[in-house]
C-alpha cells in the first residue's frame, strides 16, 4: 500500500511566519490523531514559473519548496508536555485577591469552558463598573503566531475590544501597537533620508532582480542571513536568491560581527566588525571616496541635498575629527587597509547592498544612525543606477509600487490572495484606539507611568508621525493599565528587557492577566487564566501564501481532532463575543473564509467557487513569461533590465522627503526636532553607553550580538526535542543550553572551553548559555540568538534564566531618558549591548521551586 | 567553513555487520544496511565497531539504531527524507550507475570518506573538506593591501606547486591542499623583499596579515 492510501494527506500552513500571511504549506500525512509525516510542497508542473532572462543566464526557482527545519518538526509541539489542554485558572487568584506577586510561581487547576468564560466576562464587566471604560485593558495581540489566515491569528483581542467599543459603547481599550521590530533602524532612521514610508524605510523592490542579475558586480550582505532569517520567513526562495548571485558571477561580501550561516557558505569575503559600529565604517568609506574622488558627484548634485555639510563632517571640519579609515579601524575592528580596499571595490564595481530583516545592525542601540549613514553611502554611489540597488534576499513583506521583485502579474499581486483586514491592528497606519502604547513601552506603561514619547511606532505611519507627542496614561486621573490580555506570549523573549516585563506582570496594579495560547511558556505562566488555543493542525483555515516569490492559496483541512478542549484563537474570541452579545460581528469561521476567498481572482476571474476550492485545495498563480513581463514593465516605465530605484535615478525626485530628494541633512528633523542630540539632522557617529569604550564597558566588556534564530522562529519551537538536538549545547548536567559563540581569545582569558556552561550577565540580570568557542565571531563580542525559552532558576541566591533568553537583559528605551522625560525615540534594542561572560559550576544551579516555569498544573 | 552531514555510509564491507553477534544487521539487495530491531539485543558492539560513529544506542528500547536510508520510503518509490527535505539538494539519492554520480557530471570522480577504514562505503562525496592556506598581503608602510601578487606554494616532498593571486582585498586562498604536508610559501613582488615561509597543512592555515617589506 502506498503512503497516499494509508494516510490522509492534508495541507497545513507553514507554522511560524504569522500575521495572517503564510508561506507554502507542509504536505502532512495523517493517520488518526497521528501526524505521520510533514513533507515539502512541490509546485505542480502545469503552473508557469517565471524566468528572469539576462545576459548572464536565465534565473528561476525550483518547484520543490522547502521550509525551515522547525516547520517539519512543528508536529512535535502538538502533543508536547507544554501544551495547554484545558482552561486553567491560577490557584491563588480570586477576583478580590489576585495575589499578583505570585504570578509565575503558582499552580493551576483545570476549569470548564463555561466557568472560564464567566471569569473573562466577569473581569471585563468588573473593569467597566470600576473604571468606567475598557481603557485599563492592555491588549497584546500582534505576535507572529502560527500562520493561519483566520483561526490562529493574534489580532482578535483588538477586534473584540473594538467591537465592544463600537457596539456596546463601553469605551476604548489600550491598544498595544507593534513597533517596526525587525526594521527598527530603517524606520526611525533611513526614512528621514529617503522616505519609503510604505516599505518601512527600506527602498521598494520592484523588479529589482532583473537589474541586479543583469548589472551588479558585487553585493554586500550587511548582516544579512538568508539561511536563517530568510528561510524562516520566505522559505527556500531565500536560499535560491544568493545562488542566483553566485551563478551570475557576482561577488558576495559579508559585513557582520559573526560569520553567519549564509556568509559561511556563500560569501567570497567576510569582513568582521564590532557590533553596532557600522556607522563608523560607513563614515570611513565616505572619507576614502571624498579623498580619492571616487563617488558619483553628478548624482550627489542632482539627487541629494545637504551633502556639503556631510562632507564637512566626514573631513572633520565641524568637529576636528577626520573620519579616516584609521579612525574607524579603532572603533570597528576592521583594519584600515581593508576599509580602503572595500571603498575602492565598492566604487569601481557596481555594488548593491542586501539585507533581510534583522541582522545585528538594524536592531541595536541607535541603529537609526547606522541606517541613515548606510543610505548616505548608497547615495554617494548613485543608488538606483544599474547594478546599484538595495536588495532584499527573500520576499518583501511590504510593497510600495505595482511591480513585484520577480516577474508576476500585477493583477495577481493586487487581488490574487486574501489579506485579512485584521492585520491593520498590528501593521497599520496608526492605532485604532486613541488610547495606545508602543510595544516597546508596554513595561513602562505599567511600572512607571506617566510616560511621554514621540511617534505611534505603527508600522505604516507616515514619517511625520515620529514627531507627534503622545502620553500614557492619557490624563492624570486615569487608572492606567489594570488588566492584560495576552495573545502573544512573546514579550519577554522577542522584545527587550524581558525581566522587567515579568516584573510588570507581577505588579499589584494588575488585577487580571488573561493568556490565550497553545503552550505553557514564556510569559503565559504569568497569567491568571489561560485559555487553550490550538495548533493549526486542529482546525480548517485558508493559507494565504504571500511570504514567497509566488502567490498562492491553499485550503487547510482539519488534520487531527483538537488536543484536550483547545479552541482556535478565533473561536475563543468568538465565544467571548457571544457571551457579550456580539454574535453578529463574529460569524462562523467558514463564512469569514468564504467571503475572503470570494474577493480573490481565483473566484472572480478563474470562477472557482468556494466549494470547489475546498475540494481542489490549492491555487498557485501562473507567472508571466519574460516577454509578457517586459511588456508589463514598459507600462510602468521600466526597461527590461530596470528595477529597484531606477525611476528615482532617472528622474532625480519624487521621494517622500520634504525635498523629494535624498536628504543628507533631514529638513524634517531640522524643522521639527532640531535639538535631539540622539538623532541630529545630520547623522553622525555617536558614542554611547552600550558601546565598547564606554564607562560601562569596563565592567561589561563584551558586546552581545543577537540575531533571529536559525532553528527557532523568535521564541517559538524551543520545546521541540528534535530542534534542541541540533540547535543546543548539551551541558555537563545533560541540560540543553542555548549556544553562545565566543572567540577563542575571549574564552581563553575567562578560562572558558567549548561546551562549558557560562553566565552572560549585565546590570539587568543574567542568563546561562553553552559556550561554542569559535572564530566565527569577532573578538570582543558574543553571539546568542534571541528568544530562547525562559527557564528561571536560582544561582547563588539570584534568580537567573537557565534557558538562555538573552532578551531578558537587553536595554530599555527608558534607560536613555530620565524619569518623566520625553522618550524621543521609543526604539527597540535587542542586539549590540554590553555584558560579561563567566564560567559557572552547574552543580550550583538550583531549579527554583515555584518560579514561573516550574509551575504545576493539576486536573 | 564546511558542513559535513554524516550519515550511515551503507558500507559494502560493513564492520558493524561483522561485529553483530546476533546477525541483526542486514544488507538489502539494493545495498541499504539496516538493523532489525526484532533481533537486536542492544549489546552495543556495532556502535563500537562502526568507524563512522553513526550508530546510536536507544536506551529506552534497548536497541541500536541508525539511518536506514529510509528503506520504507524507498520501497514506495519516494526519496529518503534527508534528500527530499534538503533545500540545497546537497544530498542526492539514487543508483550508483545513475549519471548524477558520474565523473562527467562533476568533472572529477566522487570520493569516499575515510577510504582507509576499508569499509567500502557507498556514500559518495563531492568537495570533501581539504586544508587551505590563506592570508592577506599587506604593505605596512603605506597601510594598503597588495593585490595581484602571486603566492606560490611548493610541496617540499612531492613534485608540484600551486600559484594563486591575491585579490582586491589583498586576500589569497589556496584551497584543496593535501593534509599533513609541508609546503614552502613564496610571495614575490617587485619592490618588495621575497616572503618565504614553511607551512604544514595539519589543518587549515590562516596566516592573517602577511606584511611585505619594501626593498631599499
Ligand atoms: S557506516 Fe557504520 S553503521 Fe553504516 S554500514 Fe558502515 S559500519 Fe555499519
Ligand atoms: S534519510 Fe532517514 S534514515 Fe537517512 S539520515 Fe535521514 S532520517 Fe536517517
Amino acid at each position: 500500500m502506498s503512503d497516499q492510501q494509508k494516510h490522509r494527506v492534508v495541507y497545513v500552513s507553514h507554522p511560524a511566519s504569522g500575521l495572517a500571511r503564510s508561506n507554502f504549506p507542509l504536505v502532512c500525512h495523517v493517520a488518526g490523531s497521528r501526524i505521520v509525516r510533514s513533507l515539502p510542497y512541490y509546485i505542480p508542473e502545469d503552473v508557469k514559473l517565471y524566468e528572469i532572462k539576462t545576459s548572464r543566464g536565465v534565473f528561476t526557482r525550483p518547484r520543490k519548496e522547502v521550509q525551515m527545519p522547525l516547520a517539519y518538526a512543528w508536529k512535535q509541539r502538538v502533543h508536547s508536555g507544554t501544551r495547554v489542554r484545558y482552561p486553567l485558572l491560577r490557584d491563588d487568584w480570586s477576583p478580590d485577591n489576585p495575589n499578583p506577586a505570585k504570578r509565575g510561581s503558582s499552580g493551576y487547576s483545570r476549569i470548564s469552558w463555561d466557568r472560564a468564560l464567566d471569569v473573562v466576562v466577569g473581569q471585563i464587566n468588573r473593569i467597566r463598573e470600576k473604571y468606567g471604560s475598557m481603557e485599563p485593558v492592555l491588549v497584546q495581540a500582534d505576535g507572529h503566531g502560527q500562520s493561519g489566515y483566520l483561526q490562529s491569528l493574534h489580532f482578535w483581542g483588538h477586534y473584540l475590544f473594538d467591537m465592544i467599543h463600537e457596539r456596546l459603547g463601553w469605551g476604548w481599550w489600550t491598544q498595544q501597537v507593534r513597533n517596526p521590530d525587525s526594521w527598527e533602524g530603517y524606520y526611525w532612521g533611513a526614512k528621514h533620508v529617503w522616505g519609503f514610508d510604505s516599505t518601512l524605510g527600506e527602498p521598494p523592490q520592484d523588479a529589482v532582480w532583473d537589474d541586479v542579475l543583469e548589472h551588479a558586480e558585487m553585493v554586500i550582505f550587511s548582516g544579512n542571513d538568508p539561511e536563517a532569517t530568510g528561510l524562516g520567513m520566505s522559505g527556500s526562495i531565500a536560499l535560491e536568491m544568493p545562488k542566483w548571485l553566485k551563478r551570475a558571477g557576482i561577488k558576495i561580501v559579508a559585513i557582520s560581527p559573526d560569520l553567519n550561516y549564509s556568509a559561511a557558505v556563500q560569501a567570497d569575503k567576510w569582513i568582521p566588525l564590532k557590533p553596532n559600529t557600522d556607522s563608523a565604517l560607513y563614515l570611513a568609506l565616505a572619507h576614502t571616496w571624498i579623498v580619492e574622488g571616487l563617488y558619483d558627484k553628478d548624482y550627489v548634485r542632482t539627487h541629494t541635498v545637504g551633502f556639503e555639510e556631510f562632507k564637512r563632517h566626514v573631513m572633520g571640519k565641524d568637529d576636528g575629527i577626520a573620519k579616516t579609515p584609521a579612525w574607524a579601524a579603532k572603533i570597528t575592528g576592521v583594519p584600515s587597509h581593508t576599509i580602503r580596499a572595500l571603498a575602492r571595490e565598492w566604487a569601481s564595481k557596481k555594488t548593491s547592498v542586501s539585507v533581510y530583516f534583522g541582522g545585528p545592525k538594524v536592531r541595536g542601540s541607535l541603529s537609526h544612525l547606522v541606517t541613515r549613514l548606510e543610505a548616505y553611502v548608497l547615495a554617494m554611489q548613485g543608488i538606483g543606477s544599474p547594478g546599484r540597488q538595495f536588495l532584499r534576499t527573500g520576499a518583501p513583506s511590504f510593497y510600495k509600487n505595482a511591480l513585484a521583485q520577480v516577474p508576476r502579474f500585477p493583477e495577481v499581486d493586487k487581488h490574487g490572495i486574501a489579506m485579512n483586514p485584521m492585520i491593520e491592528y498590528a501593521i497599520g497606519k496608526g492605532p485604532k484606539s486613541p488610547v495606545f502604547i508602543p510595544r516597546t513601552l508596554a513595561t513602562e506603561a505599567i511600572l512607571s507611568p506617566s510616560i511621554q514619547w514621540r511617534g505611534t511606532s505603527a508600522a505604516l505611519a507616515k514619517t511625520e508621525d515620529q514627531f507627534n507627542r503622545y502620553r500614557f496614561p492619557p490624563n492624570d486621573d486615569h487608572p492606567g493599565i489594570r488588566m492584560v490580555w495576552n495573545e502573544n506570549g512573546s514579550q519577554p523573549g522577542s522584545w527587550g528587557y524581558g525581566f522587567k516585563w515579568l516584573e510588570a506582570l507581577q505588579s499589584s496594579k494588575i488585577e487580571f492577566v488573561l493568556g490565550v495560547h497553545p503552550w505553557f511558556e514564556n510569559d503565559i505562566p504569568y497569567s491568571d487564566l489561560i485559555l487553550p488555543a490550538q495548533t493549526h493542525f486542529e482546525h480548517q483555515d485558508l493559507i494565504a501564501v504571500q511570504r514567497s516569490d509566488l502567490l498562492a492559496m491553499f485550503y487547510q483541512e482539519q488534520a487531527i481532532e483538537p488536543v484536550g478542549e483547545s479552541k482556535s484563537d478565533f473561536e475563543i474570541h468568538r465565544m467571548i463575543g457571544q457571551r457579550l452579545g456580539l454574535d453578529e460581528v463574529f460569524p462562523p469561521a467558514d463564512e469569514w473564509l468564504r467571503s475572503a476567498y470570494e474577493g480573490t481572482l481565483a473566484s472572480t476571474k478563474l470562477g472557482i467557487t468556494w466549494e470547489e476550492f475546498k475540494k481542489k485545495k490549492s491555487i498557485v498563480y501562473d507567472c508571466p513569461t519574460w516577454d509578457e513581463w517586459v511588456e508589463i514593465k514598459k507600462e510602468h516605465g521600466f526597461g527590461p533590465h530596470d528595477g529597484g530605484l531606477h525611476g528615482f535615478w532617472s528622474e532625480a525626485g519624487g521621494l517622500e522627503t520634504p525635498s523629494g530628494k535624498i536628504e543628507f541633512v533631514s529638513s524634517r528633523i531640522a524643522a521639527l526636532d532640531p535639538e535631539n542630540a540622539e538623532r541630529p539632522p545630520l547623522a553622525k557617529w555617536i558614542a554611547h553607553s552600550e558601546l565598547q569604550g564606554s564607562r560601562k564597558s569596563q565592567e561589561y566588556p563584551l558586546s552581545v550580538v543577537s540575531n533571529h534564530p536559525r532553528f527557532r522562529f523568535h521564541v517559538q519551537g524551543d520545546d521541540i526535542d528534535w530542534i534542541k538536538e541540533i540547535g543546543k549545547v548539551r551541558g555537563p548536567d545533560g541540560y540543553m543550553y542555548e549556544p553562545c559563540w565566543i572567540h577563542p581569545s575571549d574564552a581563553d582569558v575567562r578560562d572558558i572551553s567549548d561546551g562549558d556552561v557560562i553566565m552572560v550577565h549585565n546590570e539587568r540580570g543574567a542568563v546561562l548559555v553553552g559556550a561554542v568557542v569559535t572564530e566565527r565571531i569577532i573578538p570582543g563580542a558574543v553571539s546568542i540568538d534571541h528568544g530562547a525559552k525562559i527557564d528561571l532558576v536560582q544561582l547563588k541566591g539570584k534568580l537567573i534564566d537557565r534557558g538562555g533568553c538573552i532578551n531578558l537583559i537587553t536595554p530599555s528605551p527608558l534607560e536613555k531618558y530620565g524619569v518623566g522625560e520625553e522618550i524621543k525615540i521609543p526604539e527597540m534594542t535587542v542586539s549590540g549591548f554590553l555584558a560579561e561572560a563567566v564560567k559557572i559550576d552547574v552543580s550550583e544551579i538550583v531549579a527554583s521551586t515555584g518560579v514561573g516555569h516550574g509551575s504545576t498544573v493539576s486536573g | 567553513m564546511t558542513y559535513l552531514p554524516l550519515l550511515c555510509q551503507h558500507c559494502a564491507n560493513a564492520p558493524c555487520i561483522k561485529a553483530c553477534p546476533e546477525d541483526a544487521i542486514k544488507r538489502r539487495d539494493d545495498g541499504l544496511v539496516w538493523i532489525d530491531p526484532e533481533e537486536c539485543t542492544g549489546c552495543g558492539l556495532c556502535e563500537e565497531a562502526c568507524p563512522y560513529d553513526v550508530i546510536y544506542m536507544n536506551g529506552e528500547l534497548g536497541i541500536a539504531q541508525k539511518c536506514t536510508g529510509c528503506a520504507h520510503r524507498v520501497d514506495e518509490g519516494a526519496l529518503p527524507r534527508c534528500a527530499e527535505v534538503c533545500p540545497h539538494d546537497a544530498i542526492v539519492f539514487g543508483d550508483e550507475a545513475d549519471s548524477v554520480f558520474s565523473e562527467d557530471e562533476h568533472g572529477a570522480t566522487l570520493e569516499v570518506y575515510h577510504p582507509e577504514y576499508q569499509a567500502e562505503p557507498r556514500v559518495y562525496w563531492k568537495g570533501l573538506p581539504k586544508p587551505w592556506i590563506a592570508g592577506t598581503v599587506v604593505d605596512p608602510v603605506s597601510d594598503e593591501v597588495i593585490s595581484d601578487v602571486a603566492i606560490t606554494s611548493v610541496d617540499l616532498f612531492e613534485d608540484g606547486s600551486v600559484t594563486a593571486l591575491s585579490d582586491e582585498f589583498g586576500d589569497f586562498w589556496i584551497r584543496r591542499m593535501e593534509k599533513g604536508r609541508k609546503y614552502r610559501l613564496e610571495i614575490r613582488k617587485e619592490g618588495y623583499e621575497d616572503f618565504l615561509a614553511i607551512v604544514t597543512t595539519d589543518g587549515d592555515q590562516d596566516l592573517g596579515n602577511v606584511c611585505l617589506k619594501r626593498t631599499r
